[in-house]
């Protein structure tokens, strides 16, 4: 079983909606997730309950569209919750986490990472504020992989 | 007083999309529409654009199947480049694209007409929907995610991207293959396969339990088209045209389709943004034909590989050789899925496909190209016209929904008239208006993500245009 699972995920051409997916591309080039897997996606799917049920511990970086100023950071364990949505293009981090439980047999401790974002109109750049967390992202990703190691 | 049953939108296809019922003054069906009501102008797009760019561009045509149009644009590139892809650059675009269909097949199996299939189409749907799936049938559900997760993962494998992936490209591919990816693709194909086996048996199971809604889903003769190989094989990348009239007579078996404004008639509808192609020998409306899985299965004298060529024996020895029932298009889907999946490792194991020889490359040549390709629903026409330095001045697209346009409204309004009684919207039988379209695998457009949910609303709307009964879910 590997150690841990990062997914960053969000629309990418929808500004700071994607500033999941930006971290992880990001996370790419940082040593601490040397032997961690990193994946970058636009949304959950239920695919990813595959490996989310082969990892000791997953992390779900998003962004949140209100509850703090732009670009702060939050993290909140996640828990995992049978399924509920009728469309997979709908899938939330506690019904992927089910998911992988219902139909793989293991549901990891999972958290998720998010941040406050500005703008989420059309466009590839992240405003200012999420761009400047994504360090501090990663900081709180590497802190929660590594504090819980066997997860 | 003539009214009208609207469904609007309809739910779990690929796109925004409602029916119209028409009733007459006698509350019987009279007419039935299926209206694409989304626009997206990519032909217009085009204008403008250096020819370099139209892969990638006509890839965001659709976020489900866009290695299929970008094949379809590359090989209209090649013409106006006036070159010949290396072999092995025509193998890995091969390979990419059966990945897609692989894919995409699942996605339309599994995730969108299995609670139909497991559950029943009366069945409530609070329960009839994909999360019912993985509760009732783990390992249905286990399989669904197997064989997609397979073809995403080459696609991103080797395209780079799992979306819209930019490898090829005018010419041939971008980068050969590596051994470490060739070999990690073939590690992954037994247990794909395994999950198809086991699928197909469980469908061929329970195929019995549909026999009533095959006889009523768009079940009507038509002519049906698509790719072939010069052995009569089905393909997806290159070949003849071949259209078989629904009494199993070739209508055409073209070496050269690639001047389809001869046979192909386009025609614009006032209550759709979806284009309607119809064969042009028989006119419009009455040149219907269907393209996709079943027109596959048919038009094909067979797949070319051990695995798919039993099951289309046993296929047509159940259906018969030209089955006129659109509901079987879920039957080739799973059979073209296990064909994919031979044909990707018979290309994986040619002798030069890792070969550093992948692209030619060349200036603009030619003013004018014209690619055809199979994506997962069907035939798909690029046409592109461009100047002297490659500026595209013209395209035209004819993509697999559209020429599944006219059979697609002939399928509402059989089941309509079948299922609709009286001016009350009973669930089984929008279920049913629902599922003959799910059999066509519509891809209205994908490239856009829907925002919260996607309810169901159904109006009964009187002539003078008053709501008389509307129901929501």
């Amino acid at each position: 079983m590997k150690r841990g699972l990062v997914i960053g995920y969000g629309n990418s051409l929808r500004a700071d909606d994607g500033v999941g997916w930006h971290a992880a591309m990001r996370f790419a080039s940082d040593a601490r997730f040397a032997d961690v897997d990193v994946v970058a996606r636009q949304q959950l799917t239920p695919e990813l309950a595959v490996d989310v049920s082969s990892a000791r511990a997953v992390v779900l970086v998003d962004a949140r569209m209100s509850g703090g100023a732009p670009g702060s950071i939050g993290v909140h364990p996640v828990t995992p919750r049978a399924s509920a949505s009728k469309m997979s293009h709908h899938m939330d981090p506690s019904g992927l986490i089910g998911l992988a439980q219902e139909l793989y047999g293991h549901a990891p401790s999972a958290w998720v990472v998010s941040v406050c974002g500005e703008s989420f109109e059309e466009g590839e750049k992240l405003s200012s504020a999420a761009a400047a967390a994504l360090p501090g992202v990663a900081d709180e990703v590497a802190r929660l992989l590594s504090e819980h190691p066997n997860a | 007083m003539s009214r009208d049953l609207i469904i609007d939108p309809v739910t779990r296809i690929e796109g925004h999309a409602k029916i119209t019922i028409q009733l007459d003054d006698d509350g019987n069906v009279e007419d039935a529409h299926f209206h694409v009501t989304q626009f997206r102008g990519f032909e217009k797009i085009c204008d403008g654009r250096p020819i370099h760019e139209m892969p990638s561009l006509m890839a965001r045509i659709c976020g489900i199947c866009p290695v299929s149009h970008l094949v379809a644009s590359a090989k209209a590139c090649d013409e106006i480049l006036a070159v010949e892809p290396p072999p092995t650059g025509v193998d890995l675009r091969r390979l990419i694209n059966l990945a897609q269909v692989a894919q995409s097949h699942a996605l339309s199996f599994f995730h969108l007409s299995s609670p139909d299939l497991l559950f029943g189409f009366d069945a409530d749907a609070d329960g009839r929907h994909l999360m019912g799936v993985y509760q009732e049938n783990p390992q249905l559900a286990r399989d669904g995610i197997a064989v997609r997760r397979f073809g995403q993962q080459i696609i991103e494998s080797v395209g780079g991207k799992r979306i819209h992936p930019s490898w090829v490209v005018p010419g041939g591919v971008d980068a050969p293959l590596t051994a470490e990816k060739r070999d990690e693709i073939l590690a992954g194909l037994p247990e794909a396969k395994a999950a198809v086996e086991r699928t197909l048996d469980w469908y061929k199971t329970s195929l019995v339990r549909w026999e009533e809604e095959a006889a009523a889903f768009g079940d009507f003769p038509t002519a049906y088209m698509g790719l072939v190989s010069p052995e009569g094989n089905a393909e997806y990348y290159d070949g003849a045209l071949r259209v078989m009239g629904s009494d199993g007579s070739m209508l055409a078996d073209l070496d050269d389709p690639r001047p389809y404004w001869q046979y192909l008639g386009e025609a614009v509808e006032p209550w759709s943004f979806l284009k309607t192609a119809y064969w042009k020998e028989l006119g419009y409306p009455e040149g219907v034909y269907r393209v996709g899985p079943l027109a596959r299965a048919i038009v094909a004298d067979r797949f070319g590989t051990s695995r798919a060529d039993e099951e289309l024996e046993e296929f047509r020895s159940r259906v018969g050789r030209v089955p006129s029932s659109s509901f079987h298009y879920h039957y080739a889907r799973l059979i073209e899925i296990t064909h994919s999946l031979e044909m990707i490792e018979v290309l994986l194991n040619r002798e030069f496909i890792l070969s550093p020889n992948v692209r030619a490359r060349a200036a603009v040549n030619r003013r004018e190209g014209i690619g055809i390709a199979e994506a997962p629903r069907g035939t798909l026409i690029h046409h592109y016209q461009v100047d002297d330095q490659g500026t595209v001045e013209w395209a035209n697209l004819l993509i697999a929904t559209g020429h599944n346009n006219m059979a697609m409204n002939k399928g509402v309004l059989q089941v309509a008239k079948r299922y609709v009684k009286g001016d009350r919207l009973e669930e089984p039988m929008l279920n049913r208006v629902e599922a003959v379209i799910r059999c066509y695998d519509p891809c209205l457009s994908c490239s856009t993500h829907a925002i919260g949910q996607m309810p169901l609303q159904v109006r009964l709307v009187s002539a003078d245009g008053s709501v008389l009964h509307e129901l929501t879910r």
